[in-house]
C-alpha cells in the first residue's frame, strides 16, 4: 500500500516527468520490517520536510516503481525495476546482514554498517543532483 | 504503571536504532532517550535504570530489572514480544505506533 505524503499542484504545461511535476524529490521506502520502515520515514519527514517521502510494502515495490518511479528508493532487496528506473537506491541490510549498498547515478558504495547520517547524505546528494 | 522517564534503545542495525531513537525523541520530548550497542545493553541498563528498553534480544537482566521492554524482531523474526507493566504479549508486524503506545 503506497502512502503519499506532501506533493504539489500539477502544471499541465510542465514537461517534467509526472513523478517530478511537484518539483520535490520523491523518496520511496520499502524496506522491512515495518516499524523500521515507518521510523526512517518519520525521521526523513521531520529532518527533510522538503522531500516527498512515501512508504510501500516490499512486495509492492516493483509495481510502485513501475507505476511512478521515485528519485530515490530504499529497500531491503533491490528489484529489476529499481535498477532500471530509479537513479538512486539503497539496498538496506539485505538478508538482515549489516552490509548495505548505495547506488547513486552509476556510482556504487558499500557500507559495512550504514548509519542514519549516511542515508540522509544520500538524500541530500540526490536533491542536489535533481 | 510507573511513569517512564528514560528509554534505552539498543536494537541491532545502527540506522534502525538511530531512527527509532530519533522518532522517540521527537514524539516524546519530555523523556530522555538513550542509544546503546546491543553488546552494551546490560551495562547501560545498570547505569541508566530505564523505564523502557527496546532491544533485539532481551537479557535476563532486562527481564529482571526493567519494568517495560520490547524485544523487537529477535533473530530477524517478524514477531516481537512486549512486556508492559509485567504483562507479556507477542505481536506480529509491529507498527511504529505500537512502540509509541507503550509509553503513551
Amino acid at each position: 500500500m503506497l502512502r503519499p505524503v506532501g506533493g504539489g499542484s500539477t502544471n499541465l504545461a510542465d514537461e517534467r516527468p509526472p513523478h517530478r511535476r511537484s518539483g520535490r524529490l520523491r523518496v520511496l521506502l520499502a524496506n522491512e520490517p515495518r516499524s523500521y520502515r515507518e521510523s526512517i520515514a518519520a525521521v526523513f519527514r521531520q529532518l527533510r520536510p522538503e522531500l516527498d517521502v512515501e512508504v510501500a510494502e516490499p512486495e509492492d515495490l516493483e509495481s510502485s516503481v513501475s507505476r511512478s518511479p521515485p528519485d530515490v528508493a530504499i529497500c531491503s532487496r533491490v528489484t529489476g525495476g529499481v535498477r532500471d528506473l530509479v537513479p538512486v537506491w539503497v539496498e538496506l541490510y539485505p538478508g538482515h546482514s549489516a552490509r548495505s549498498v548505495a547506488f547513486e547515478r552509476g556510482e556504487r558504495t558499500e557500507y559495512a554498517e550504514i548509519q542514519l547520517g549516511d542515508l540522509l547524505s544520500v538524500l541530500d546528494r540526490a536533491a542536489g543532483a535533481a | 504503571m510507573e511513569a517512564i522517564r528514560h528509554i534505552l534503545v539498543a536494537n541491532e542495525l545502527v540506522s534502525y536504532r538511530e531512527s527509532i531513537a530519533a522518532v522517540l525523541r521527537t514524539s516524546l520530548p519530555n523523556l530522555e532517550v538513550f542509544e546503546a550497542d546491543p553488546a552494551d545493553l546490560n551495562r547501560e541498563v545498570l547505569r541508566l535504570w530505564p523505564g523502557l528498553v527496546i532491544c533485539s534480544r532481551v537479557t535476563p537482566l532486562v527481564e529482571e530489572k526493567v519494568p517495560n521492554w520490547i524485544e523487537l524482531y529477535p533473530e530477524c523474526e517478524p514477531s516481537s514480544t512486549f512486556c508492559v507493566g509485567g504483562e507479556r504479549y507477542t505481536k506480529e508486524q509491529v507498527d511504529l505506533s505500537d512502540l509509541l503506545s507503550v509509553v503513551n
